[in-house]
C-alpha cells in the first residue's frame, strides 16, 4: 500500500491543498469529539458540578463559528479555483495528442508520434494537451499520479492538458462507470525523455491522413471557390457567425462544423454543407483537424 | 382504559384500509424495512465481490447489477422515505397536537404509489437486474445497457409520486393542522426539518419523473434527448439529475437532524440551545441545495466558470450545518446528560455527520475534486452522511419512540451495545474508503490494482461488525413487542407533546387537549402531569 507518486507540480499543489484539508478538518473533529466527551463526563447525571444559569444562546459565538468556516471555507475556495482555472486553461497551445475511447479501450493517436492502443507515451517536462473523445457512451481519462482526470463525452472533445516531470510508467484508469468490463478499461502512461520521444516517427502521419479524406471527399470543390468559407489557416482564428456571433475555430469548432454543419453558420455564406457525421469515423475527423491545423489547404 | 391504536391488531384489513397515519406510519416501516434487507444484500456482494482484486469472487456483470440495485433501492425505496415516511408520518400529528394529518386518505394513497413504485423496481432487479448505477447516465442507460432500465425507472418515478403527496400532506399539515397555542417558534426541530424536507419532495421530485420520463422515451422511441448520435445532449440529462438528486441529498439528512435535535434534548435536559437557529439553517439548508447540482459535475465538462459558481455555493452550505453542529454541542454544555441508546446514536451522528460534511469540503474544492471525483473518497464521504447520519438517526429515533409506538420496552443495556458495536463497526467500513479514494481506486470497480487489496479488506471486514448492529435491533425490537414490558406514557420524562398522550396512543391521538409549552423544550421545567 502506498500512495501513488506524483509527477506533476499540479499534481504537488493539489496534495497541499488536501494536506491544508486534512489539517483544518482533523482539527475541527478532535475539537468536536473532545468537547461531546468532555460534557458527557462532566456533566453526566448526578456528577456534582455547577449547572446554574445555563445560557440559552451564544449569538457572538454562534458568529464566530460561522465566520471562521466562512473565512476557511472562501479560502480553500480561492486557493483551489486558482488550480483548477490554471488546470483547465493553462497550456491550451501544447501539442495535442488525441484520446477516442470505446467500451473498453483507449486508442491514442499522437500526430508526432503514432497511433497506439492503450498506451500514452509524452515527452518528460513538456506541455501535453489530450483532446478526447468517446464512440459510445462517457467514459472518463483519470490519471492518479498526476492527479487530473476529464469526462470524455461522444459528439464532443473534452480536453486535459499536463506537463510531466517524472520518467516512469503510470495507471491511467477509467473513472465514470461505462458498462460490463469498466474496470478493466485501463492504460498506460509513459513519460519518457524528449530525445527518446522525438527518436520515434510517427508509423502513418496524421497529416497525410487528413489529406488523403480533404481530397477523397472532395472538400475543396467548395471550400475554394465562393460557396463556402476557405479553409487555409483557419485554426485558431475568430469566425464571424450569422447573427452577429463569434466563435475561434477550436477543434471542437471544426468538429461541430463536420458532424452537424448547419448549427453555426458563417457569416456571409448559406447552409450548403452536407453533414459527414456517421461518415467519418473518429480516427478521421481527428486527422482531418490535423491536416486543417497544419494551415496547408 | 382507552383503546389505542392498535386494536384490532390481527385484522388486515384494518391495517390495508387505514387512514391512521399511525398506522400508515407503520406500514411504511415494516416495508422499508424489508427493502432495507434488499439493499443491504447489495452492498455484502459489493464487499465480497471486492475481497478480490480480479474479480475472481464475482463476476462483473452481477457486481455492477449489484451496486445498481444497492443505490437504487436504499435511495429511493429506504433513505428517502425512512424518517419522513415512518417516524415523521407517526409523530407529525402527535407534536402538533392534531388527531391525524390534513388529507388522511392521501396519505394511504402514498403508501400504496411507494408500494407499487417499489414493487415495479424490485420486478427489474430480481427478473435480470440493471447494471446502470443508481445515476442512469446517459447516454449509456438509453442506448447501451442491455438491462431492465425501463422497468427500473418507471418504478422509481411511481414512488417519486408517493414522495410528493407526503410532501404535500406534510406541508399543509403543518399549516394548517397545530393545536392552539401551537405557534411556528414552539414547534418541535423534528417538525421543522420534516417542513423544509417536505418543500423540497414537493418542488425536487417531479424534476425527477420527468428526467427519467425521457430517457425513457430516448430508450423506447429512440427520440434524441440525451444521446449525441440521435442529436442529444448527455450533459444535460446530468444537470437534470442532480438538479434532483442534489437537494434529494438533504431529504435524506434533514430529518435525520431533525431527529437528533429531539433526542440531544431529551437526554441533556436541556432546551436546545440556539432553537431559533437550528431552525432557520434546516430552512437555509432546503433552500441553498438547490443551487449546488453542478459540483456533480467539475470534470463532466460543464464550463470551467460554472464549476466555480458551485464550488462557492457548496462551501456555503457549510455554515448552516456548522451551525447545527455546533448548537448540538453546546446543548450538552451544564445538562444532566444519561447516555442511553437513543442519546448514543444521537450523539454517534454528530460525529460522524462532523466528518462527512468536513470531507465534503475536499470534494467542493474544485481542483481536489479533480482527482477525488468518482472515486472511493465520494463513497466514504456520503456514506458517513448517509448510514454515519441519516440512519443512526434513524435507529436513534425508533429506539426514542419505540415505547410511544408500540407500548414496550427494550433491553436498554443490550441496545446501548448495539449502537457502539454499530458506530465501531461503520468506522472500520468506511473509513478506509477514504484512503482508498485518495490513492484513486474509482467507484463501481469490480477489479482494482492490488496494492490497494488490504485497505479493501479492511472495509470488508468491518460489514461483519457492521451487519451485527443491524441485526441487533433488529431481533430485540421484534421480541420486546412479546416480552418486552409495558411502557408508561412518558418513560424517559420528555417534553414533546407525543409523551402526553397514552403508550400507544388512541386512534384520536389525544384524549384531553395537550398543554402547549410556554417555549420549545421546556426541560427545564416539570412535564405537565
Amino acid at each position: 500500500m502506498e500512495f501513488p507518486a506524483a509527477i506533476s507540480q499540479t499534481a504537488h499543489q493539489i496534495d497541499h491543498v488536501s494536506l491544508a484539508l486534512l489539517g483544518m478538518s482533523t482539527l475541527l473533529v478532535v475539537a468536536v469529539w473532545f468537547t461531546i466527551v468532555l460534557f458527557c463526563w462532566r456533566y453526566y447525571k448526578g456528577s456534582q458540578v455547577d449547572r446554574t444559569n445555563p445560557p440559552k444562546k451564544a449569538r457572538r459565538l454562534e458568529l464566530v463559528v460561522m465566520g471562521i468556516i466562512f473565512l476557511v471555507g472562501f479560502g480553500i475556495f480561492f486557493w483551489s479555483a486558482r488550480l483548477f482555472y490554471h488546470l483547465t486553461l493553462a497550456n491550451r497551445n501544447a501539442p495535442e495528442i488525441f484520446i477516442i475511447a470505446k467500451q473498453w479501450m483507449w486508442t491514442v493517436h499522437d500526430p508526432r508520434y503514432g497511433d497506439n492502443i492503450n498506451r500514452v507515451i509524452v515527452p518528460l517536462g513538456q506541455p501535453v494537451r489530450l483532446i478526447m473523445t468517446s464512440e459510445d457512451v462517457i467514459h472518463s481519462f483519470y490519471i492518479p499520479a498526476l492527479r487530473i482526470k476529464q469526462d470524455v463525452l461522444p459528439g464532443r472533445y473534452t480536453t486535459l492538458a499536463f506537463v510531466p516531470e517524472k520518467i516512469g510508467q503510470y495507471e491511467i484508469l477509467c473513472s465514470q462507470y461505462c458498462g460490463l468490463d469498466h474496470a478493466t478499461m485501463r492504460a498506460t502512461l509513459d513519460v519518457v525523455s524528449a530525445e527518446d520521444y522525438r527518436n520515434r516517427t510517427a508509423s502513418v502521419s496524421s497529416v497525410h491522413l487528413g489529406k488523403d479524406i480533404y481530397i477523397k471527399h472532395q472538400c475543396a470543390a467548395c471550400h475554394s471557390g465562393p460557396t463556402a468559407p476557405p479553409l487555409t489557416h483557419l485554426y485558431g482564428q475568430s469566425v464571424a457567425l450569422q447573427g452577429g456571433k463569434h466563435v475561434i475555430a477550436d477543434e471542437n469548432y471544426i468538429r461541430r462544423s463536420l458532424v452537424d454543419p448547419n448549427r453555426e453558420i458563417v457569416a456571409g455564406y448559406s447552409a450548403v454543407m452536407p453533414t459527414f457525421q456517421g461518415q467519418l469515423s473518429e480516427r478521421e475527423l481527428a486527422a482531418l483537424i490535423e491536416y486543417l491545423k497544419a494551415g496547408t489547404p | 382504559m382507552t383503546k389505542s391504536y392498535l386494536t384490532p391488531l390481527w385484522d388486515w384489513k384494518a391495517w390495508l384500509f387505514t387512514t391512521d397515519h399511525k398506522r400508515i406510519g407503520i406500514l411504511y416501516a415494516l416495508t422499508i424495512t424489508l427493502f432495507f434487507i434488499v439493499g443491504a444484500a447489495g452492498a455484502a456482494i459489493i464487499r465480497f465481490a471486492l475481497l478480490s482484486s480480479h474479480a475472481s469472487l464475482v463476476s462483473a456483470e452481477l457486481y455492477n447489477k449489484a451496486f445498481t440495485a444497492h443505490g437504487v433501492v436504499m435511495v429511493w425505496f429506504f433513505l428517502i422515505p425512512s424518517i419522513p415516511a415512518t417516524l415523521g408520518n407517526f409523530l407529525l400529528p402527535l407534536m402538533i397536537g392534531a388527531d391525524d394529518l390534513s388529507f388522511p386518505r392521501l396519505n394511504l394513497l402514498s403508501w400504496y404509489l411507494f408500494i407499487a413504485g417499489a414493487l415495479i423496481t424490485l420486478t427489474a432487479l430480481f427478473i435480470g437486474g440493471v447494471d446502470t448505477g443508481w445515476t442512469f447516465y446517459t447516454p449509456y442507460s438509453t442506448m447501451f445497457s442491455n438491462s431492465y432500465v425501463e422497468l427500473a425507472v418507471t418504478g422509481v418515478i411511481v414512488a417519486g409520486f408517493s414522495s410528493i403527496l407526503t410532501g404535500l400532506n406534510f406541508i399543509v399539515t403543518t399549516h394548517m393542522k397545530r393545536a392552539e397555542g401551537m405557534t411556528w417558534m414552539k414547534l418541535p426541530l423534528f417538525v421543522w426539518s420534516l417542513y423544509a424536507t417536505s418543500l423540497i419532495l414537493v418542488l425536487a421530485t417531479p424534476v425527477l419523473a420527468i428526467t427519467l420520463f425521457a430517457l425513457i422515451i430516448e430508450r423506447a422511441f429512440h427520440i434524441g434527448i440525451f444521446d449525441p448520435s440521435l442529436g442529444g445532449d448527455p450533459l444535460l440529462f446530468q444537470h437534470f439529475f442532480w438538479f434532483y438528486s442534489h437537494p434529494a441529498v438533504y431529504i435524506m439528512i434533514l430529518p435525520g437532524m431533525g431527529v437528533v435535535s429531539e433526542l440531544i434534548a431529551a437526554y441533556a435536559r436541556r432546551p436546545v440551545f440556539g432553537y431559533k437557529m437550528i431552525a432557520y439553517s434546516s430552512m437555509a439548508i432546503g433552500i441553498l441545495g438547490f443551487f449546488l447540482w453542478g459540483h456533480h459535475m467539475f470534470v463532466a465538462g460543464q464550463s470551467a466558470y460554472a464549476s466555480m459558481a458551485f464550488s462557492i455555493l457548496s462551501f456555503l452550505i457549510g455554515i448552516p450545518s456548522a451551525i447545527k453542529v455546533f448548537n448540538w454541542v453546546a446543548t450538552l454544555y451544564k445538562g444532566e446528560i444519561t447516555l442511553d441508546a437513543p442519546m448514543l446514536y444521537a450523539l454517534g451522528f454528530v460525529g460522524l455527520f462532523t466528518v462527512g460534511g468536513l470531507t465534503g469540503f475536499f470534494l467542493a474544492a474544485l481542483a481536489v475534486d479533480v482527482h477525488l471525483h468518482d472515486t472511493f473518497f465520494v463513497i466514504a464521504h456520503f456514506h458517513f452522511i448517509m448510514v454515519g447520519g441519516m440512519l443512526m438517526a434513524y435507529l436513534g429515533g425508533l429506539h426514542f419512540w419505540w415505547p410511544k409506538i408500540t407500548g414496550r420496552l427494550y433491553p436498554k443495556r443490550l441496545a446501548r451495545w448495539a449502537a457502539v458495536i454499530l458506530f465501531v463497526g461503520f468506522n472500520i467500513t468506511f473509513f478506509p474508503q477514504f484512503i482508498l479514494g485518495y490513492m484513486g481506486m474509482p467507484r463501481r470497480y469490480a477489479e482494482y490494482p492490488d496494492h490497494l487489496l488490504w485497505l479493501n479488506w479492511i472495509s470488508s471486514a468491518g460489514t461483519l461488525l457492521l451487519a451485527l448492529g443491524y441485526l441487533l435491533p433488529l431481533v430485540y425490537l421484534v421480541r420486546s413487542l412479546k416480552s418486552g414490558s409495558p411502557a408508561t406514557d412518558n418513560p424517559w420524562d420528555a417534553r414533546g407533546l407525543e409523551w402526553q398522550t397514552t403508550s400507544p396512543p388512541p386512534k384520536e391521538n389525544f384524549l384531553k387537549p395537550p398543554v402547549i409549552p410556554s417555549h420549545p423544550y421546556p426541560y427545564d421545567q416539570k412535564a405537565p402531569s
